[in-house]
């Protein structure tokens, strides 16, 4: 029984880990499939889909995530980009997002890059 | 009653310009880095923070590039071919996909997009034909116009400009006017291009700016630019702006003479981004017919906010502070020349000393402007020594993405004129898409000599500026 149950939590482990990202669609429909992420990333996504898609698509973050590469400025982009990018959109005017937001999306997408390089 | 119509008639002409809702934006900078036009300006073509930082590093964005991620495994560069003898069509492909693959050197300077074509890359040729189109037309009521004309619809501009860098080297900017019609001035038209160009058709087909910058001369932090082109002096070049009129401190003339602070002139410059902040530039002025060259200087330095390189301040996200917001710009400059007027041989001697400061908090942001100057022949004649004391100082409130509301005043004292003039204006700029800017402006102006009141001038301008 036992062991029944720690295959069981390995099992469920393995799910977690496995949650490669996988890209839907094309062009400014390009998105990440949000299928796979935990529970703990939902309000990350749901800003995301919200806050940041109210001026832009989402197709530059998942090029960003997806090569390591800004694609505007062709800067790098990691963790401390991510950050970054964060105090920018938190001192943008009307950029309508609070301290809260920049903080959840930094997270969201500092998970986003750990999953990224999964191989 | 009639006034009144023709105050409709301006209002009906200004509607379909606010109700406007699709067009195709691709100026050059925007078509060559794929990004929307608020990436570097508030309202076109006002600059953000990142702007400036683009334009004071030459069109780069500044910070070193690093290879992209590996996320596949590193392999050895290829293995030597069989030899087949009539050529193998897949070979050109495994070599370029293993040497990618291969182990990248920490040093290398890796530029994805400038190698999407290598060719092209290697010429120093920009992928994308760096050219825009940007054309202006301003209409103006003034119910008290000399010649009795209260709403002029005769001023318009088209202009070409590009702009980019090549390989991160050499960086240009060229502003060609095609077609100008009209002159700037606040009694007469409402031009705000070729102020000393004279008027009527097509005053002005000319090259307004060309000018090239080689990037980190040996590896140091200057850049030295040559042709014609603004001297950096004022922290703003005169079209830095939201409103139709220009800053009078940027503009204004003594007497006959033709300088302003924003004039295009034949220079060579050096200038340089110091420690991420600071700000530095000098350089020489050539004037046709002079033995002596002109001179200027310029230092400004940047407290909070995104540095002058494009990087972000440091912020606790756990802890807000006011300085978290708050970015403020402090510029000194000085400018000593000499000129003449276009038939005489007499020539005016003259400096312009001035300071800006620009402060930024979240959406508000105040600007201030002082000159000083010293004329000692501006009329190219009778000596007459002048001195000029110009201050402007303008708040403006971004009150959405694309809506900005501000208010200016504007004191002059030009000694030549015996007239001290003031002005107080307000205007809203809407940007109903970010290519196109509506301008609806109020200049309210007033004259006082010595004694008393010499003349009031009111006037009501629409502005419509839209580039792609």
């Amino acid at each position: 029984m036992r062991l029944l149950l720690f295959l069981m939590m390995v099992c469920l482990s393995a799910t977690d880990a496995d949650a490669k990202l996988k890209v839907l669609g094309k062009g400014e429909r390009m998105r990440f499939d949000s299928a796979g992420f935990p529970a703990n990333m939902k309000p990350g996504y749901d800003v995301m889909n919200t806050k940041c898609k109210a001026c832009h698509s989402l197709e530059r973050v998942v090029l960003a995530i997806t090569s390591g590469i800004a694609p505007v400025t062709g800067q790098p982009f990691d963790k401390m980009a991510t950050k970054s990018y964060g105090i920018k959109m938190l001192r943008k005017p009307n950029s309508n997002m609070s301290r809260d937001d920049i903080k959840t999306i930094i997270g969201f997408m500092n998970f986003l890059l750990d999953e990224s390089v999964k191989p | 009653m009639q006034k009144y119509n023709k105050l409709l008639l301006f209002i009906l002409l200004a509607l379909p310009i606010v109700f406007v809702n699709q067009a195709s934006a691709i100026p050059a900078f925007s078509y060559e880095h794929n990004t929307e036009c608020t990436a570097c300006h508030t309202i076109y073509p006002e600059l953000n923070e990142y702007g400036e930082a683009f334009l004071k590093n030459g069109y780069v964005w500044t910070k070193k590039l690093r290879a992209p991620k590996e996320t596949t495994p590193v392999k050895p560069v290829v293995q030597k071919p069989e030899v087949k003898g009539v050529g193998d069509q897949a070979l050109p492909e495994q070599l370029k996909a293993d040497s990618l693959s291969a182990e990248e050197d920490d040093d290398l300077v890796y530029a994805p997009k400038q190698r999407k074509n290598e060719p092209l890359w290697i010429s120093g040729l920009p992928e994308k034909l760096p050219l825009s189109l940007s054309a202006t037309l301003n209409m103006a009521y003034n119910k008290d116009a000399a010649d009795k004309d209260k709403l002029d619809f005769s001023t318009r501009a088209l202009s070409l400009l590009s702009g980019g860098v090549f390989r991160d080297k050499v960086s240009f900017w060229v502003k060609y006017n095609l077609y100008t019609q009209g002159a700037f001035d606040p009694a007469v038209s409402n031009t705000p291009l070729n102020t000393t160009a004279g008027s009527g058709p097509n005053a002005a087909p000319d090259i307004e700016e060309v000018a090239f910058m080689y990037r980190k001369v040996f590896e140091t932090p200057v850049n030295i630019k040559v042709g014609r082109f603004r001297p950096k002096l004022s922290l703003w070049k005169k079209s830095n702006k939201t409103s139709v009129s220009d800053f009078a401190t940027n503009t204004y003339q003594v007497g006959s003479s033709k300088f302003t602070l924003d004039a295009p002139e034949d220079a060579i410059e050096a200038n340089a981004v110091i420690g991420n902040r600071l700000f530095v530039a000098a350089g020489i002025v050539d004037r046709n017919g002079q033995e002596q060259k002109e001179r200027y200087g310029h230092i400004s330095y940047k407290v909070g906010g995104t540095d002058l390189l494009g990087k972000e301040p440091e912020v606790d996200l756990d802890n807000e502070h006011f300085t978290d917001y708050l970015a403020i710009t402090l510029a000194a400059y000085g400018y000593f020349g000499k000129n003449s007027g276009d038939s005489s041989f007499e020539r005016n001697k003259f400096f312009r000393f001035g300071g800006d400061l620009d402060v930024l908090y979240m959406n508000f942001r105040c600007r201030l402007s002082g000159v000083v100057g010293k004329d000692d022949n501006p009329d190219f004649g009778s000596k007459l020594k002048t001195d000029s004391y110009v201050l402007a100082a303008q708040a403006e409130y971004m009150l959405a993405l694309n809506l900005l509301g501000l208010v200016r005043y504007e004191y002059q004292d030009i000694g030549y004129s015996g007239v001290i003039v003031h002005r107080i204006i307000p205007a809203v700029t809407y940007a109903p898409i970010e290519n196109t800017k509506i301008t609806m402006e109020y200049q309210y102006q007033r004259s006082d000599n010595e004694i008393s009141t010499v003349a009031t001038d009111q006037k009501l301008l629409l502005g419509l500026r839209f580039t792609f």
